[in-house]
């Protein structure tokens, strides 16, 4: 049934990693994003590629849905790595036909930017693998809070995803209904010109949207009965608190940023 | 059952504003008293349109009277100080499971009135656990609410009221959209919160067979009270109850016709328990 | 040849993936042309499922279901024209409303038949008689009306399609018992004046108590009982079992049964029970 359907791609677990405080996670995963741009040659990537893997390992998560994650952008790594194939022309010729050449060079540094890419998609994949959704906009809302002195309003923003995150399943549950429902009146939603196709959605949308309004209307009236009143004032039930993983997690990450740097600096750059 | 006044409804007159500005439709509340007392159970009953919902919205300060006065624990809707201290004694469970459950997981959600309360966390986390045992919710506490039932989901928004500690709690026709099911589940859950908290219950409903069960019954039609007192008295009034559209319950109907059919069984006769024992009663008598 | 044949037929949910479940496990099913049939069965039974199969909008993973002979997945073509001969309506079908009129939503199923002017302007006067809409309501928008109207408009959108077969879904879900009784007669009405088959899906006993002929019950993807009301209320121990309710006054007769009182079994109308108790007092009454 499509209400089973579990948004987001969270996968509960209690693992060193799950335990990270949401805040801690969305730091270090922006860290690790820049520490794996400042890779600039295969001894720093190597160094990052196996702090990955170690994190992957630690998290649990089982590799094959990791690999699900990477399925997406296939695409994006092939046409980047062939791109690089045949484009870059440093290093020694390998195969030649008439103009397109292939060199050690391209071949490395195709090699060099999957495998980033992939270091990039298991990093970030993690971040939303190992927090619910629930954590993460909570993690958002208090990460942003200084932003309330320019006068945007963090709590607004994380209630928002929430009301997104908590409708959009029923949403789609009543898409579907809907859809069932014109149907059986012989609305045809699959065949004609994209015109008539797109025609063929107003029996959809219209209901649809105002479904949506009342629902809206209910959810505002529903709010304001239990109190709601904007952030202010307003106290949290969980508690988040920095702990021992956090720190450790910080200090494993310093190490890896002096790593990259070291390695940089010791070897030529492929990049 | 004590008669300290919880909710009291003065000479009301309520209309919704009109499409035009400064208009007013007619009236949905006519010159309307009615007073709530502390711990009891009382349904309301009347047809769609009767003007139940709107009962619901003055007394929880959503709207205010255009004249006439809604005290709620001796203070005044009218006083804008006071509308969440209002809102914090009167919690409010809607038709809809759906529509009233804010976050993503269960306890967030009942979370979410103490939060908005600004209540210390350690207190909410209590409120929250004792409220979802109270309702037998507690082992679904991390569970999405989209994939409950829809018994479980009003449970759920139940024990968001309950979190709030409010005194008294409306219900607006929560059964409405629930199988016979989940229609049990509520009423037991309800019923237990009146006998066990001392809880105030207003249950707006049309379901004849869960208003025999309270204590008193309010009959609504064209914005007024028709009939108002215990099951029983109210229930008398057959002719009043279907000239409103409303329904009498089965059993009731069963002795009526047996009355016309010669055989007077005897007492009031509104639910299953009581007619099989009048039955035996009459049978006894006979004998 | 039977109007509706269902022939080992078996849905999975969400197959090869780790929320699969059987909806429908190997069922067999046929229903005769003529009367009002109701399919009952608790929420998540299956019976929302199987009913979607009649007018093919769901394919089966085995089995097959015949319209009047013909296998209604025999092509796309032949699952398309099914649907205007098995006219389905949905749950809550007010909130399927799209058009800017009454008219032209009633008019939408017609429409999609290929109808021309003339024949649309008959099925939409014809609909909107059965379900007590009047002409002076086509214009206006169905969004301005009240609840239940714009249920009897959703309905009428299905029966202007003419179907051999009408399914409503919950046709009294949500409604006070005016708008409720006011449904149920114009489905009766509906089946006197057009001689179609009707078959209603519900979980109110009373509803199928008050107008069924034949029962159908559905339980964890399998039919369970099919009959008589009579026959299939009498087996009330076995339908409580599955989560259902019989009637009260079904629920009071087997009361007085269980206490050595002589009456038939599977009474289900306050009718039948006030003559059954009537003849057994007057009959000397001997225990």
């Amino acid at each position: 049934m499509i209400k089973d359907i579990t948004l987001g791609q969270y996968f509960p677990g209690n693992s060193p990693i799950h335990r990270l405080d949401p805040r801690s996670k969305l730091v270090l995963v922006f860290a690790l994003l820049i520490i794996i741009f400042l890779c600039q040659n295969f001894f720093s990537l190597a160094l990052i590629t196996v702090f990955s893997v170690v994190c992957v390992l630690l998290s649990r998560i089982p590799f094959k849905t990791m690999m699900k994650g990477l399925k997406t952008i296939v695409f994006v790594i092939l046409l980047t790595s062939i791109l690089q194939i045949f484009y870059n022309h440093e290093g020694t010729i390998l195969w030649q036909w008439h103009k397109i050449q292939i060199t050690t060079g391209g071949v490395s540094m195709a090699i060099f930017i999957t495998v980033r890419i992939i270091c990039l998609i298991f990093v970030s994949s993690l971040l939303t693998y190992t927090t619910s959704p629930t954590l993460l906009t909570d993690g958002i809302e208090r990460l942003l809070k200084p932003l309330k002195k320019i006068h945007i309003e963090p709590h607004t923003l994380a209630m928002m995803m929430t009301i997104a995150l908590r409708f959009i399943p029923t949403l789609i549950e009543e898409v579907d209904h809907i859809m069932a429902a014109q149907k059986a009146r012989g609305a045809d939603l699959e065949s004609g010109n994209l015109i008539k196709r797109a025609k063929a959605l107003i029996p959809i949308l219209i209901p649809l949207f105002v479904n949506s309004f009342r629902r809206a209307y209910d959810l505002a009236y529903a709010m304001e009965c239990r109190c709601y009143r904007g952030g202010d004032g307003r106290t949290r039930m969980r508690i988040m608190k920095l702990s021992g993983v956090d720190f450790a997690a910080y200090a494993v990450c310093a190490l890896l940023l002096a790593g990259v740097i070291v390695l940089n600096i010791c070897f030529e750059a492929v990049i | 059952m004590n008669k300290e006044i919880m909710i009291q409804i003065q000479n009301v007159t309520y209309a919704y504003e009109g499409d035009e500005e400064g208009s007013k439709l007619s009236p949905v509340l006519q010159n309307l008293s009615l007073d709530i007392y502390r711990g009891e159970f009382l349904a309301i009953l009347g047809h769609n349109g009767s003007g139940k919902s709107t009962l619901t919205r003055l007394c929880n300060a959503m709207a205010q009277p255009d004249s006439g006065k809604v005290y709620v624990d001796g203070m005044d809707t009218a006083d804008e100080k006071l509308e969440y201290d209002i809102r914090e004694k009167v919690g409010v469970v809607m038709q809809n499971p759906d529509n009233q459950i804010v976050a993503t997981i269960v306890e967030e959600d009942v979370a979410f009135g103490p939060e908005n309360l600004g209540v210390e966390p350690s207190e909410i986390r209590r409120r929250v656990d004792s409220a979802l045992r109270r309702v037998g919710m507690y082992e679904y506490r991390n569970h999405e609410p989209h994939k409950l039932s829809g018994g479980q989901k009003q449970r759920v928004a139940i024990a968001g009221v309950l979190a709030m500690q409010t005194e008294c709690i409306i219900l607006d026709e929560p059964t409405a959209m629930l199988d016979p099911q989940g229609r049990r589940e509520v009423m037991q859950t309800i019923h237990e919160l009146n006998r066990e908290m001392g809880i105030t219950v207003v249950l707006i409903t049309h379901f004849m067979e869960e208003a025999v069960q309270a204590d008193r019954v309010a009959v609504m039609d064209e914005g007024q009270i028709l009939l108002l007192g215990p099951p029983r008295e109210v229930f008398a009034h057959r002719q009043v109850l279907l000239d409103s559209g409303l329904d009498i319950p089965q059993s009731a109907k069963l002795a009526d016709r047996l009355q016309q059919l010669g055989i007077c069984l005897p007492g009031d006769i509104l639910t299953p328990d009581d007619f099989v024992s009048s039955f035996r009663a009459y049978r006894e008598g006979k004998r | 040849m039977s109007l509706v044949e269902v022939k080992d037929l078996v849905y999975i949910y969400g197959e090869n993936t780790p929320f699969c479940k059987t909806a429908l496990d190997h069922v067999f099913l046929t229903l005769e042309k003529g009367g009002i049939k109701a399919i009952i069965g608790h929420t998540g039974s299956g019976k929302s499922t199987l009913i979607q199969h009649l007018n093919a909008l769901l394919t089966p993973n085995s089995g097959t279901v015949y319209f009047e002979g013909q296998n209604v997945n025999e092509s796309k073509e032949v699952s398309y024209q099914i649907r205007f001969r098995v006219g389905l309506c949905f749950q809550y079908p007010e909130y399927q409303l799209f058009e800017n009129t009454v008219y032209q939503d009633i008019a939408f199923g017609p429409k999609n038949m290929g109808l021309n002017e003339q024949q649309i302007d008959a099925a939409v006067q014809k609909a909107a008689s059965y379900v007590g809409i009047t002409p002076d309501l086509f214009q206006q928008s169905p969004f301005d009306l009240s609840g239940g109207q714009k249920r009897r408009i959703a309905m009428a959108g299905v029966m202007a399609m003419d179907p051999d077969l009408l399914i409503l879904d919950e046709p009294t879900a949500g409604l006070d018992p005016r708008g409720r009784n006011q449904i149920l007669s114009f489905i009766r009405d509906y089946k006197e004046r057009s001689g179609k088959t009707v078959l209603i899906v519900s979980h109110s006993m009373d509803d199928v108590a008050e107008c069924a002929d034949e029962v159908i019950v559905v339980n964890d993807g399998k039919i369970a009982m099919q009959g008589s009301v009579r026959e299939v209320f009498s087996r009330s121990e076995e339908l409580s079992k599955m989560g259902l309710t019989v009637p009260e006054t079904t629920r009071i007769i087997e009361r007085l049964r269980a206490e050595g009182y002589d009456l038939p079994a599977g009474i289900f109308t306050v009718e039948q029970a006030a003559q059954a108790i009537y003849h057994f007092l007057k009959g000397g009454g001997a225990d």
